[in-house]
């Protein structure tokens, strides 16, 4: 039950939204509705009322053998934890923003928590796939008519190739709904199938593209700059810290325990791709003016480590990957949120007109600094613990592509302080001349994030024995 | 050859030759007039079949009441051989492939057919064409159809006055 | 009998009560003023539509010209739902025309001809109903009458349709001359796949296809859809293509079963023509009914895939799309209507910044582009993923992989004009338009139906239930 209003409290908050009168109500309801939504999953997480409502299941179609089945295992529960986590922080941030036509705004971020929230909870594979496109749309429309100069084009762009992928997924559902021996969706079906090699290694490949656009990894990554640029940076904030974990789980929940001899054909050639984009990423990411894209491009960087940990096969690599995904989630978001708030105050992004912000706004610095080392996995950092292990995994593979990989490490330092010291330290320039320092709002909730940034550096206990179950279940299939 | 061979090859030449002419014909009063002779040698071919109401249905109908539609239209509309849009001469020819390869599939799906091979023609015996029959079957067997018909010309009629009257 | 009579006949009997009811306003003496017409005409049409659902049986009349059952029952409801949301979107564009009761009564009966024509078992019969639903048609094309491209449209219809219904008169009787019989039930036993029987069918077949406007018989398509009077297209594009693929899928599985590899490879060829050219040409267009045209000829061409599939699920998929395909495309016919009739504009140029003036429209256009393009939640999807799913059951993955790319190409287009909507902006855009309730009543029924049946599974079961393949 707790699962099913999971879904459901974001789509009726959301289409009660659309019907708010003014600025603050569609702001209001949207903020509570959030909140009530990770009270939800807390409540789902910690099992007070019983873990049998974490799972839920009816007929749906049935001449098809498709059910709505949606249940919360170990990795949904901390990406579902993520994402109520996320709404309500990025709502927060962007209450005192004002945007034309609100209750749209607003509407639209709520139905797009409801379809995140369905594609983690998902063993359903066709329900999986509906999840997985509904929460396309809210987000086109959101980057479309709230985003930068060029949105019209970049969006564009976003959808149809996302929606290619997504199409290429279908034929693999189809191709494998075919061999399940009962003909059902169900993942247990699917974990089932007796296929030949070729016919796995097409299935794996039509999947995994679809996962790798949305992830994205190098060389289907060419939509994600544009776009997060041109987003308005709440979506952003949702886009990159939630969305992409979507691809993530997929590979893990869907790709690779279905087809784990394909996933060790391919490992090798994947892990090159993605070690190839973490450094190109980080070496553009250098060169980088714009905050955005600055974060963007680090963005690719990190999920390509995920994704290289995952196809490692290595428990502690995949234990990495599953901390990770939260990890990135909070500390990137955290980034957005200096990159929007130095947005809405001072009107531009580019690194080259800012500086010496530190003495304007002290606060802000500090957070950004602690955000910007999390970024570069420091210890301390909740980065830091994530990235060990996916690093440790990966050396167990192949001490070479660790090696590589860690060079993008080091270009992380680079670009992010080098980001850090434009921004904060210097002389002031003409535009920052003007700034002043956090509201008191925001702060609390960049504090907040801080705090769990610093807390699971240190601790990262929790997030680790909630994943565990998934993690076991994973590793086995991959060696099995 | 007995008479009704005669008749039937003369008749066949006959509409075979008119229908080219009438494709032909510059002049579209020409058309019309080699049309009603395709209607007479099929009238005759029905009149062979056994079939006499039938033929003289199509005369009446076809050669009486629409052929002179066609010309009280020609001759309104003053149609003659200067309006005639010529076309293309690429479409001229690919309207002969396409034509001549129908034409040749069917002629040869029919001489391979099992039910013509080896068959003659009932010439003089069959009793489908008779009024009696059409008519017994006309209001028992197919009741329904005749009705609808009826509903198709009522709907026809509603659509050309509708079209036709001065607004 | 004579109970049995008017149960059975139900569906065909209250159009023609209803015919007779305008046709005695129309030649008696009460000087009626359009809006009481419409008005009255609405509501006998809602009569009938909610009259359709109560008291069915199976059965036959008159022997083999008539039979129905409880599948057929369904497709005729779901044209009568069909022509009830045309009468409710034509209101904006007949409240000024002069001849109000003749749209009526050539709708009617041209939904009696498609109503003959499902329930029909024998080619005669068929055949009948077809020139039935399709001769009204011609001359609505042609209603708006100080329009030269209206009549145009017409005169491309009428010569199309007239070549068509040769050429499946041709068709029709080399089947006769080879088996001997007109019945439907008759029919399967005699029929050897000699080769003047495939000629004949593949005739049959043409005349079909010209129909349903499957690529290469498609050409009438775009000019007569572009000159119609937009109620009139809505019509044709919806309830017409509808009736001829409930007769199709149910001719090809029981008549023709014998030949069913034949025409399995020549559903093959024709959905891949007409999914690519639809497309291809849709993508070129700049008159929104073009484009509405070549798009509603590459969803024939999803249709014949899922027909293709020859089970119990192909039947299904291809009534349930069309019911989906009912709402989605009067959607959007419906905002075009509305457009058209107060301002006549129907350039895409025109639509740009539509959002702007008219949110309420332009999210109704949009969920509607969304649904025809197949993207969750709306029905839309979920039709498409139906048929996919038939289609696939003969393990052909060519098929499904062009289908795949056609609806990434189709959302191409599709987006273009939800972006044109919505974020273009226009100096002169669309100003307010004013609906009465008929048209607001028109699109509550169209999006709930395209929210609802994709959601509410119910549908989809009832239907397949309802079902036979082979």
């Amino acid at each position: 039950m707790i699962a099913l209003f999971l879904i459901l409290l974001p789509l009726i908050g959301g289409l009660a939204t659309f019907f708010a009168k003014s600025n603050s109500g569609a702001k209001n309801i949207s903020l509570f509705v959030s909140l009530l939504t990770l009270l939800l999953v807390i409540a789902g997480i910690s099992g007070i009322f019983g873990s049998s409502l974490n799972f839920y299941d009816s007929a749906w179609i049935t001449p098809l053998g498709a059910r709505f089945t949606i249940g919360l295992d170990g990795m949904s529960k901390m990406l579902c934890l993520l994402t109520a986590i996320s709404f309500p922080v990025v709502f927060g941030v962007v209450y005192n923003n004002k945007y034309p036509q609100p209750a749209s705004f607003f509407g639209l971020m709520l139905l797009l928590q409801t379809g995140l929230m369905g594609v983690f909870m998902a063993t359903d594979c066709l329900l999986f796939y509906f999840f997985w496109e509904l929460a396309l749309i809210p987000a086109y429309f959101l980057c479309s008519i709230w985003g930068g100069d060029k949105r019209i084009k970049v969006t564009f762009k976003f959808f149809i190739y996302t929606f290619i992928g997504s199409l290429l997924m279908l034929v693999g559902i189809l191709y494998i709904y075919f061999k399940t021996p009962d003909h059902s969706f169900a993942l247990t079906s699917f974990y089932k199938i007796k296929l030949s090699a070729a016919e796995e290694n097409f299935a794996f490949l039509l999947f995994f593209i679809a996962f790798a656009i949305k992830m994205p990894v190098f060389p289907f990554h060419t939509w994600q700059p544009d776009t997060y640029e041109q987003a308005p940076t709440p979506v952003t904030m949702i886009l990159s810290g939630v969305m992409v974990k979507m691809g993530l789980f997929a590979v893990l929940r869907w790709l690779v325990p279905v087809f784990p001899a394909a996933s060790t054909h391919f490992s090798h050639i994947i892990i090159l791709l993605s070690v190839i984009g973490m450094v190109y990423a980080s070496l553009i990411a250098i060169r980088q003016d714009d905050l955005k894209r600055l974060i963007a491009y680090s963005s690719i960087a990190h999920i390509g480590l995920m994704c290289a940990a995952i196809f490692s096969a290595q428990q502690i690599g995949i234990e990495g990957v599953m901390i990770q995904m939260f990890n990135h989630g909070i500390n990137v978001i955290g980034l957005w949120i200096v990159a929007e708030v130095i947005e809405t105050q001072l009107g531009t992004r580019k690194l080259s007109e800012l500086g010496g912000l530190a003495s304007k706004a002290p606060a802000l610095a500090i957070i950004l600094v602690v955000m910007a080392l999390a970024n570069i996995a420091l210890p301390l950092t909740n980065a830091f613990v994530g990235e060990f292990m996916m690093f440790n995994g990966l050396f167990r593979y192949n001490v070479w592509m660790a090696a590589v990989a860690g060079i993008s490490i080091i270009l992380a330092a680079v670009y992010t302080l080098n980001m850090i010291q434009k921004i904060f330290y210097g002389e002031t320039t003409v535009v920052t001349d003007g700034a002043i320092d956090l509201a008191m709002g925001t702060k609390i909730i960049l504090v907040v994030l801080v705090v769990l940034v610093l807390a699971l550096g240190i601790y990262p206990q929790p997030i680790l024995q909630l994943t565990s179950d998934t993690v076991a279940a994973v590793f086995s299939k991959f060696h099995s | 050859m007995s008479t009704s061979e005669i008749l039937f090859w003369f008749l066949s030449v006959l509409a075979l030759f008119s229908a080219i002419m009438v494709l032909v014909s510059k002049n579209p009063i020409h058309s019309v007039l080699w049309l009603i002779v395709v209607f007479f040698a099929i009238s005759g071919h029905y009149l062979l079949l056994n079939a006499q109401f039938l033929a003289i249905v199509n005369i009446i109908v076809y050669a009486g009441a629409i052929m002179v539609l066609f010309l009280f239209v020609i001759m309104l509309m003053n149609l003659n051989k200067e309006t005639e849009p010529s076309r293309n001469i690429w479409m001229k020819f690919s309207g002969v492939i396409s034509g001549g390869l129908l034409l040749w599939i069917f002629v040869s799906a029919t001489r391979s057919a099992g039910e013509i091979v080896g068959k003659t023609a009932m010439i003089k015996e069959g009793s489908i064409g008779l009024i009696e029959n059409l008519g017994k079957v006309l209001f028992t067997q197919y009741a329904l159809p005749f009705e609808i018909s009826s509903v198709l010309f009522l709907s026809a009629m509603v659509g050309a006055v509708v079209i036709g009257k001065k607004q | 009998m004579l109970n049995d009579f008017f149960i059975l006949m139900k569906f065909e009997l209250l159009p023609a009560v209803i015919f007779f009811v305008l046709l005695f306003i129309k030649v008696g003496t009460a000087e009626l003023s359009n809006a009481s017409i419409i008005r009255l005409a609405n509501i006998l049409l809602f009569i009938n539509l909610v009259a359709g659902f109560f008291y069915n049986k199976d059965g036959g009349m008159f022997g083999d010209m008539f039979h129905t059952n409880a599948l057929i029952v369904l497709q005729k409801s779901i044209l009568n739902l069909g022509i009830f949301i045309v009468s409710l979107q034509a209101e904006a564009w007949l409240r000024t025309h002069k001849h109000v009761i003749e749209f009526y009564l050539l709708l009617l009966s041209s939904l009696m001809g498609m109503f003959f024509m499902i329930s029909g078992a024998n080619l005669l019969m068929f055949y009948l109903g077809l020139e039935l639903a399709t001769i009204p048609l011609a001359a609505l094309a042609n209603f708006d009458l100080e329009k030269r491209k209206s009549s145009e449209a017409a005169m491309k219809l009428i010569m199309s349709s007239a070549f068509s219904s040769g050429l499946l008169l041709f068709g029709i009787s080399l089947m006769y001359g080879t088996t001997g019989t007109l019945g439907f039930a008759q029919l399967p036993a005699l029929l050897n796949g000699s080769n003047l029987q495939v000629f004949a069918f593949v005739l049959l077949f043409a005349g079909f296809a010209f129909k349903i406007s499957v690529v290469p018989f498609h050409l009438w398509t775009a000019d007569v859809y572009e000159g119609a009077p937009v109620p009139v297209t809505s019509f044709l594009s919806v309830v017409s293509k509808g009736a001829f693929i409930f007769v199709f899928a149910s001719v090809l599985y029981t008549v023709f079963k014998p030949l069913a590899d034949t025409w399995y490879h020549m559903l093959f060829l024709l959905s891949v023509l007409t999914m690519v050219i639809g497309n291809l040409f849709a993508l070129r267009q700049q008159n929104i009914k073009r484009m509405l045209a070549f798009s509603s000829i590459a969803q024939m061409g999803f249709i014949l895939i899922g027909i293709s599939g020859s089970s119990q699920a192909g039947t299904a998929s291809a009534v349930y799309f069309v019911l989906v395909y009912v709402f989605t495309n009067l959607a959007a016919f419906g905002v075009v209507a509305l457009v058209s009739a107060q301002t006549g504009k129907e350039d895409i140029t025109d639509y740009k910044g539509f959002h702007a003036t008219n949110p309420v429209l332009a999210w109704v256009l949009a969920i509607a582009l969304f649904s025809l393009a197949g993207v969750p939640p709306t029905a839309g999807f979920f039709g498409k993923f139906f048929l996919i799913m038939a289609g696939a059951a003969k393990q052909n993955y060519w098929l499904i992989t062009i289908a795949a790319l056609n609806m990434i190409v189709s959302l191409y287009y599709y987006l273009n004009l939800v972006k044109a909507l919505f974020m273009d902006a226009n100096a002169s855009p669309v100003p307010k338009i004013t609906f009465g309730v008929y048209a607001k009543l028109a699109i509550v029924i169209c999006i709930a139906g395209m929210v609802l049946s994709g959601l509410a599974s119910v549908v989809y079961e009832y239907i397949y239930n309802l079902s036979t393949g082979f």
